[in-house]
């Protein structure tokens, strides 16, 4: 599997790049009115609003910092249709094939058990999961109506 | 690429706050690496401190700097835009000069991009083959693209100046590599902007060329890959 490796707080964390649309970097975001401080705000891209998660907040490990590494991972959610919602994590920075063993599967928090990789670890997030488990129905577009 | 060592070792905490980033890698190759005394027991297996992991993850380091001023407000305007503009057809082709001539190849088709090297003649095999080149410890077979396009190097005049590469292609199984005179860029064209080649494109040329479009001032002649691959198998074998 060719995964997306990115940090969030002392995990190292793996996305299967199929789950991924595009990697863009941090922007400039709008804060979202009586949101939970893990939703970072949002912003537009292309032309339509996108929230964004922070999944060092999310994780409980206080802000994703503002470095040139922490980008906005953006994944099709719910999975399969048009709408996008973007993760922030850090050191976004390489792309790699991953041959993961049978503990690969992903618990309800959307992240797999800590799996050994060269001298550290690594977990596998699984998007849709992590998100089922958030409510963004605050910031959510409406389905095709006029933004 | 050459890192500027010594930014590494110095602590940075940007914007006052907690974050000290930067400050822990151990410059190795300076020490026992390629630029040290070659000590490191890693270089047998890695042959150059470019190809080490632990180099690498140096380099990343870079990235742990905070980002610029008007780096967010730079990346807020260039992504918030539709791209209306792009829709449609819109194919990434590689730009490239044989002889005096511009042409271009469909990227989907295009495996790599490498310095010169001679290819090795093969014995009384002439025409248009050039000879077998070595790529990355692969045997290829090296065309001459300017004699079965029948773009001749003027004779009258010296050549103009470039940097030849050669251009590796691949199409299904078939592998072909072929010198450029220069190598420009890819540039995503939109289908709309190519035309018919002009009829008066009277070589080898026209059967092989799909049709022109205009790029920075010059008309560049987008070769069709499947009659060029289908042509190559039959006249190199």
């Amino acid at each position: 599997m060719l995964a997306l490796m990115f940090q969030v707080g002392a995990d190292r964390v793996a996305v299967d790049v199929r789950r991924v649309r595009e990697v863009v970097p941090r922007v400039r975001l709008i804060p979202a009115s009586r949101a939970p401080d893990w939703l970072s705000g949002v912003f537009v891209y292309r032309g339509r609003v996108v929230p964004v998660v922070d999944l060092h907040r999310l994780a409980g490990f206080g802000e994703c910092p503002p470095h040139l590494s922490s980008r906005i991972i953006l994944v099709p959610y719910p999975s399969g249709t048009d709408q996008l919602v973007g993760l922030l994590a850090t050191q976004v920075a390489e792309i790699r094939e991953l041959s993961l063993g049978p503990a690969s599967t992903t618990a309800k928090t959307g992240y797999g058990p800590p799996q050994a990789d060269g001298n550290g670890t690594l977990r596998l997030l699984d998007p849709d999961r992590l998100l089922a488990q958030v409510d963004l129905s605050s910031v959510a577009p409406q389905p095709e109506s006029e933004l | 690429m050459t890192l500027p060592v010594h930014n590494l070792n110095r602590p940075r905490t940007p914007g006052g706050s907690s974050l000290t980033v930067l400050s822990t890698a151990d410059p190795c190759w300076h020490r026992i690496g390629v630029w040290g005394d070659r000590s490191c027991p890693e270089l047998e297996k890695v042959t150059h401190c470019h190809n080490c992991p632990v180099f690498a993850a140096a380099g990343r380091r870079f990235l742990d700097a905070p980002s610029p001023a008007n780096y967010l407000d730079e990346w807020t305007d260039r992504l918030a835009p539709r791209e209306d503009e792009f829709a449609g057809g819109r194919i990434g082709v590689l730009v490239f000069r044989l002889a005096e001539e511009w042409l271009a190849l469909p990227v989907g088709v295009l495996v790599e991009v490498t310095h010169l090297r001679s290819p090795h003649r093969v014995p009384h095999r002439g025409g248009l083959l050039a000879g077998l080149v070595n790529i990355r410890g692969e045997l290829h077979l090296c065309v001459k693209l300017d004699q079965l396009l029948g773009v001749d190097p003027p004779t009258d005049r010296l050549p103009t100046p470039g940097t030849p590469r050669l251009i590796v292609v691949r199409r299904e199984t078939d592998r072909w590599v072929f010198l450029a005179d220069d190598v420009d860029q890819v540039h995503r064209v939109s289908e709309a902007d190519i035309t018919k080649a002009p009829p008066t494109l009277a070589r080898a040329a026209a059967r092989l060329t799909g049709g022109v479009f205009t790029k920075d001032g010059r008309a560049v002649g987008l070769l069709d890959d499947e009659r060029l691959f289908q042509t190559l198998r039959e006249r190199v074998r």
